[in-house]
């Protein structure tokens, strides 16, 4: 795909500057006050003309959020947030509702040309045929476009920005939203749910086998904002989707904050995979600057045989905070969790899942696949939990850490609980580093050290790149060698 | 949310009779730093499962009432409690005897003869009479070189600090290997009451020691049983050590060993729960280069028992190797927690770590509960754990009854067998012996109440 091969040339050519997507854009936006107040939420719910029930909503999630304290338990360690500090809405001036890519600001396209991300469906048709990717971008605190609808539409399903599906789909909205993290389900999901301001929905209806991979883009470009997304995907009775998630935002020395909520339904035999790349800048390497990426999210396997699977590689951010997880709540449901955690510099990773067996025969494949270098910090914490009625649940994790050089610190944090004698739990971790014999080995083979490096990472993740789309995965092999530029020699 | 609700800041029953006992005894018992150390506790009460190393262990909840400190058992009631308690299992492993009733050190009922030159023994106890210091954070200091490994904060360690009566002080000169084991005895007379103990084991450069350790207390009695081992082996010595746990139904017993291991020093620890409606023992282990660190558990417990293994290992030297195997056999309504950590610091490279935890469920209500974790900050290692929670397996009993063993039969044969990685380990003979009659008793017990 042409669009794919853009980004992989991008990455190759990079040579010092080791993120890429630094780049600032000048694009005049509307920005909310700066802060949080009543105030806000309101002007947020009025930008985006929303329904009544929704301002209750958010205001009552705003006033749970200023009872609550920031959770501490992760191992990251950051300065306070002054969330007065931050803008909590801001969007590109000339957006108020494109029609068409004609419309849209020329200097947003090539920000997303820049990207490699192909908004223009032509550029996307040029590439393989069948290989169609149908891309919601969303800038700052808006959704910017949305592509294919017309032909997702004639399939029945839904793909458009959240706000706008508050207002063209509010049963679907207030029926689901909430409904998988709840509004006080913690501290940033609670901040989330006051003023988030956009994000994807999608709705496959019964049966429907959704034509092409989904996928949102999200960029954050703004000084001092903050962005809060809010996705939510619902899989009606035997249907299919896959999604994809990518994010980057430009180079600055300041944080930035970033929370979002992602929900997924996916009811009886429906199939919900979800695949992020996440490469929000992650500061330099002194650890200046980055984005502070707390995000919740969780798949509820609400019907019987229903599938949530979750792929993550996650190579930006100067402090991740993400656990997506499953409620396997239908019979024979399954849950899978797929990462790639690659830190560097001063990153801090703390993210894992979680897999809470409810349904009988339910099972759970966790992989995760933990890389730390530099002077990172780099955690896996996640937990299974087999409810008494959980008969015959099935569970499994393996959680791999790779250390590479002797400033960086790689833990492990599984939680593990029991409560059926038929379940079959089983856990595994290691941690080694890479070993002399196969660097050694890779460079008399001719390999520059670096190379090596590179090569032996990317087979140590192999698992879980098999698990992306083949687009995605392309990307983020390349992405792991860049992400541990620097970390050898 | 992280907000902690308001009936955890409340004051507990049992956290307010810990106040009023420490306020009416505090008089009475000599030694300094007993003020600090309760101060420690009090100030956050009875941990609950919001703190963190509490999660599935919450004391808040769990422990409903304290009972009184106990007094000092007349020479009457110490005779007919040792009477009472029977045969001392570990008499054929030729140990010397360090007897206690309800915490109290008992001459009497103690021998310790023929332990060899260059080994002593004394009571705490004794020694607070005779205005030797023992307080501060830890004896001798070591509390202080173990505030790492989070030991110094635990505030079951800190009650340990305030409340203590008695315990062993055992020293083996450099150089020096006991002539025979030294078993404590842990007794109590039956009544309902707190006892506290302290131990401080210093074993002296390349010397050896072996230390058993028993618990026991009759079933149908609420006692609480807090003990604190601080123990420093020195360099290239080597220390063993076992501590079984027979509690009865309604005991709660907590048990914290903090031991700091030199440079190629060996530590050998073995711990077997059975009984206590409520147990929790942990472990902080400091090692230094080239040491070799194992520490194996078997857990058994039924009825609606808590038993909780909690081990923090914390490798601060090169090459040093630790091996940590725990078992729990978990029936009726009873539940098992392991709570394991391999901590790595930056300076020990070359560290080889391995850590399992296994719990076979053997009822349809019992709960196993895992928390095997890693944290490392060296980056050449070689660190596993793995953690398994199930049922017995159908098909080896199946494969069993297809060979004309009877079920209940493949059931029991099964657990040993389950069980055995962990006893079979155990060095001494004699010693081994009488783990095993534990674990077989245990198997026996279950098919009675079955």
């Amino acid at each position: 795909m042409a669009a794919v091969k853009e980004t992989v040339d991008q990455v190759r050519a990079i040579d010092v500057d080791q993120y890429k997507y630094g780049f600032e854009s000048d694009i005049a936006s509307d920005r909310a006050r700066k802060g949080l107040g009543e105030d806000v939420v309101r002007f947020i719910s009025a930008k985006k003309n929303e329904p009544e029930w929704m301002l209750e909503w958010r205001l009552d999630a705003y006033r749970r959020w200023l009872t609550m304290d920031e959770p501490t338990w992760a191992r990251v360690e950051y300065p306070q947030i002054d969330f007065q500090e931050i803008y909590y809405y801001s969007a590109p001036k000339s957006t108020a509702g494109p029609k068409s890519l004609d419309e849209v600001d020329p200097e947003l396209l090539k920000v997303y040309e820049k990207l490699g991300i192909p908004l223009r469906e032509q550029a996307v048709l040029a590439g393989v045929e069948g290989a169609k990717i149908a891309v919601d971008a969303v800038f700052d605190s808006v959704s910017v476009v949305t592509t294919f609808r017309e032909e997702l539409a004639k399939k029945g399903v839904i793909f458009c920005s959240i706000s706008e599906a508050m207002r063209e789909h509010p049963e679907l909205v207030r029926k689901y939203i909430g409904s998988v993290v709840p509004v006080t389900d913690n501290y940033y999901a609670t901040l989330n749910s006051a003023v988030f301001s956009d994000g994807s929905f999608v709705y496959i209806p019964e049966g429907v086998r959704c034509p092409m991979e989904l996928s949102t883009y999200f960029r954050i470009n703004e000084r001092n904002t903050g962005q809060f997304e809010r996705t939510l995907i619902i899989a009606e009775k035997g249907s299919y989707v896959s999604y994809l998630e990518g994010c980057t935002a430009p180079q600055r020395d300041e944080n930035q904050l970033h929370a979002a909520v992602v929900e997924l339904i996916a009811m009886d035999d429906a199939e919900i995979k979800y695949s992020t790349v996440q490469n929000w800048y992650p500061g330099d390497k002194d650890g200046k600057g980055g984005i502070y990426n707390f995000v919740t999210k969780r798949g509820d396997c609400r019907g019987d045989r229903s599938k949530i699977s979750w792929t993550q590689v996650e190579t930006g951010s100067a402090i991740t905070w993400k656990y997506p997880s499953c409620i396997l709540r239908g019979d024979d449901s399954q849950g899978e969790f797929w990462s790639i955690a690659v830190s560097n510099g001063r990153q801090q990773v703390d993210s894992g899942t979680k897999m809470l067996h409810l349904g009988k025969n339910t099972k759970s494949r966790i992989v995760s696949k933990g890389i730390s270098a530099g002077h990172s910090q780099n955690t896996y914490r996640g937990q299974v939990s087999v409810n008494r009625k959980a008969t015959g649940a099935r569970s499994f994790t393996n959680c791999d850490s790779l250390l590479i050089g002797q400033g960086c610190g790689a833990h492990t944090v599984p939680y593990i609980e029991s409560r059926t004698p038929s379940a079959k739990v089983e856990h595994e971790a290691t941690t080694s580093k890479i070993s002399d014999d196969q660097l050694f080995y890779c460079i008399s083979r001719g390999l520059s050290a670096e190379e090596a490096v590179a090569l032996i990472v990317n087979g140590f993740v192999r698992d879980v790149l098999q698990q992306l789309p083949m687009e995605f995965a392309v990307e983020a092999q390349k992405l792991i060698g860049v992400s541990l530029e620097g970390s050898v020699g | 949310m992280t907000l902690v609700p308001a009936a955890l800041k409340r004051r507990t029953r049992a956290e307010t009779a810990i106040d009023a006992a420490f306020a009416a005894v505090r008089a009475d018992l000599p030694g300094a730093g007993r003020s600090e150390a309760f101060a420690r506790f009090a100030t956050d009460g009875l941990p609950h499962r919001r703190i963190e190393a509490y999660h599935f262990t919450d004391l808040h909840t769990l422990v409903t009432a304290a009972p009184e400190p106990a007094r000092r058992p007349s020479p009457e009631v110490a005779r007919a409690t040792a009477l009472a308690a029977g045969v001392d299992a570990f008499a054929a492993a030729g140990a010397a005897r360090f007897v206690l009733v309800d915490g109290w050190f008992c001459p009497d009922l103690s021998d310790l003869a023929g332990l060899g030159d260059g080994v002593s023994v004394s009571s705490v106890g004794a020694g607070l009479l005779g205005g030797r210091q023992l307080a501060g954070r830890g004896l001798d200091g070591l509390g202080e070189r173990l505030a790492d490994g989070g030991a110094a904060a635990d505030p079951l360690v800190a009650l340990a600090c305030a409340f203590y009566t008695d315990g062993v002080v055992l020293r083996v000169a450099p150089g020096t290997r006991m002539a025979r084991p030294l078993e404590i005895r842990h007794l109590a007379s039956g009544a309902s009451v707190s006892a506290h103990v302290r131990h401080l084991i210093v074993v002296g450069d390349g010397g050896a020691a072996e230390v058993l350790e028993t618990h026991a207390s009759p079933d149908g009695v609420e006692i609480h049983a807090h003990g604190l081992t601080e123990a420093t082996i020195g360099a290239g010595a080597t220390l063993s050590l076992v501590d079984r746990q027979c509690e009865g139904d309604q005991a709660m017993r907590f048990s914290t060993l903090a031991v700091a291991v030199a440079d190629d020093a060996v530590l050998d620890h073995t711990v077997v729960t059975l009984g206590a409606r409520l147990a929790r023992t942990q472990v902080f282990a400091r090692l230094g280069a080239r040491t070799q660190l194992t520490s194996r558990g078997a857990t058994l417990v039924r009825g609606r028992a808590h038993a909780d293994a909690t081990l923090v290992v914390d490798h601060v030297g090169e090459d040093a190797v630790s091996r940590e195997l725990y078992k729990s056999a978990v029936d009726d309504e009873a539940r098992s927690v392991f709570q394991g950590r391999i901590r790595v610091d930056p300076v020990a490279q070359g560290t080889d770590g391995r850590m399992g935890a296994h719990a076979v469920l053997l009822s349809d209500r019992a709960e196993a509960m895992a928390k095997p974790e890693l944290e490392i900050f060296a980056d050449d290692v070689a660190c596993a754990h793995g953690a398994t929670v199930g049922a017995l397996d159908d098909a080896l009993k199946f494969y069993l009854m297809s060979r004309g063993i009877p079920a209940a039969e493949t059931e029991k044969l099964l657990i040993r067998a389950f069980l055995g990685e962990v006893t079979d380990a155990v060095a001494s003979e004699p010693v081994r012996a009488v783990i095993e009659a534990d674990v077989e008793a245990w198997i026996d017990g279950r098919e009675r109440s079955a």
